[in-house]
């Protein structure tokens, strides 16, 4: 497929275009292995009665409901109890689980955002900068407010986007020298060798 | 306890409760907080404003339940936007709860905008896998997107006469909670040279920066705050288009048909609630915005508070050990 690319020759074309239908089939089957295993992994559960095993007893439960719902009320029902299932349920509570990361943080900064060196004076002072300039506060504080968006950028694209290139980097430079190390031969503990 | 160690260690119960509040009562009592632009936005906002003629927009919904209350509101306005200057609509996704998601608000929008299905917007709907669909849409999209989410043929629709790849397509954006853009920028953008933008959530922000800044992602909106800039760019459009065609009537008017369909020969102030619904939902990262606004201000507050206690503490010790 990376032939494809540099070369537009009709074979290769053929050749890409067979191998999309093939990952396009081959990929489909991936679905009911997924279900087939989750389905496994839970019966397997409520069967041995293994603690927590009412959960695993929940979630079949639902599969099967679920599933039967969807089987005779299409989605494309806007009333129908199918979309009231996904949206009135399923969505709930995703969005309310998403929604404690709220009280979390709210916890979480107030006990670790101490200045208690110059590293983590920074740190918090930048939390809180960025916590404004990303709020409509700044139109209310005189004077200084009007810089809070400004440096909230520059926060945001310089120092912040540094030290993800650097991440990104590093971790594209350890890819690539522990593949070559396999293609080499030198790294041999994913076969389960020591290396 | 002293007064500076009790600063330090209020009772999480505390916080949570005082979050739950600030969070809930400016959905409750909105405080109309104004929303001031920014240069992301404005550049995605822009670029659909420079589109013209039979432009279209290919929508990835790529988000789940979870990340609803802020990519929504970024998806309803972008679709407000499309409708409102007539640039068509395709929508396809790799996530089976976005599917299902984009599909009811493009339905919700096209419906209340008066736009045909087939003719200004068309749904693949949920096909994978995604990353030969993405290759396969840069040479031909009915070798790999044969049918719509309804089954229909390509060839039978006829918005797709003239759309055969991304050579017709004049930008993707994607909306998700993770970083799926980059399959787009890896796979179409790379390859065939099609613009993209994102809408994510503010996690996921940091993430397209660096895509940003080389204009590999042509725009973005990331979280709540984007979402309600986006939000006032689709409200001034729809008030300049109202101004040449009066198409807040026409939406008005779809609305009322809709509920009389649903609930036969209601009465006005039924229409009118149904509008100020309608309505509030355009505005709904706005709202939220009072809330995150005002949580971020109680967060600010606690690690004020926290510090003082902090410091307070320290000159305690201070002092305790200058007495020995």
């Amino acid at each position: 497929m990376i032939i494809q690319y540099f070369v537009p020759h009709a074979y290769s074309q053929a050749f890409f275009n067979y191998m999309l239908d093939f990952l396009i089939i081959a990929g489909v089957p991936a679905i009911v292995i997924g279900v087939t295993s989750l389905w496994r992994v839970h019966w397997i559960k409520v069967r041995r009665r293994v603690p927590g095993y009412f959960y695993s007893a929940v979630t079949l439960f639902f599969i099967i409901i679920t599933a039967a719902v969807g089987f005779i009320w299409q989605y494309d029902d806007p009333r129908g109890p199918f979309r009231f299932l996904f949206e009135s349920v399923q969505i709930s509570i995703q969005s309310t689980m998403f929604s404690l990361l709220a009280f979390y943080i709210a916890s979480a900064a107030y006990r670790a955002f101490r200045a208690r060196n110059a590293q983590a004076t920074v740190l918090l002072i930048a939390a809180v900068i960025v916590m404004i300039g990303r709020t409509s506060f700044w139109g209310y504080i005189p004077v200084v407010g009007k810089y809070f968006p400004i440096v909230t950028n520059w926060l945001m694209y310089v120092p912040n986007l540094a030290a993800k290139r650097g991440i990104y980097l590093g971790l594209a430079l350890g890819s690539i020298a522990t593949s070559l190390k396999m293609i080499l031969g030198i790294e041999r503990s994913y076969l389960g060798g020591t290396g | 306890m002293k007064w500076f160690d009790r600063m330090q260690q209020i009772d999480r119960r505390i916080i949570y409760l005082l979050v739950a509040l600030v969070v809930a009562l400016p959905l409750v009592l909105p405080l109309d907080l104004p929303t001031f632009y920014t240069p992301p936005v404005n550049a995605l906002f822009n670029f659909i404003e420079g589109i013209k003629g039979d432009g279209v927009l290919l929508l990835g919904f790529n988000h789940d339940g979870s990340v609803v209350p802020e990519i929504e509101p970024m998806v309803r306005s972008v679709i407000r936007h499309a409708f409102l200057r007539d640039i068509k609509i395709l929508a396809y996704c790799w996530s089976l709860e976005g599917a299902t998601l984009g599909d009811s608000l493009l339905v919700e929008l096209a419906n209340q905008y008066g736009k045909v299905y087939g003719e200004d917007y068309v749904n693949f709907g949920y096909k994978i896998p995604s990353f030969p669909i993405i290759i396969g849409m840069g040479s031909d999209i009915t070798r790999v997107l044969p049918t719509d989410s309804r089954g229909t043929p390509i060839g039978e629709i006829p918005m797709m006469k003239n759309i055969r790849s991304y050579e017709n397509i004049d930008l993707i954006i994607d909306f998700s909670g993770s970083s799926t853009f980059y399959r787009w920028i890896y796979f179409a953008h790379t390859r065939f040279d099609v613009d993209v933008a994102a809408g994510v959530t503010g996690v996921i922000a940091a993430e397209a920066f660096p895509l940003l800044q080389t204009e590999q992602l042509i725009g973005l909106m990331a979280g709540l705050k984007d979402a309600a800039e986006y939000e006032q760019h689709a409200d001034e459009v729809e008030a300049e288009v109202d101004k040449a065609r009066g198409i807040t009537t026409t939406r008005r008017a779809n609305i009322a048909a809709a509920v009389r369909s649903r609930e036969g020969d209601v009465a006005s102030e039924r229409l009118d609630r149904e509008w100020d619904r309608v309505r509030d939902y355009d505005k709904r990262a706005r709202k939220g915005m009072d809330s995150q606004a005002i949580a971020h201000i109680l967060i600010i507050g606690f690690i004020v508070l926290g510090n003082i206690g902090y410091f307070a503490g320290l000159r305690d010790k201070k002092r305790t050990l200058r007495r020995h």
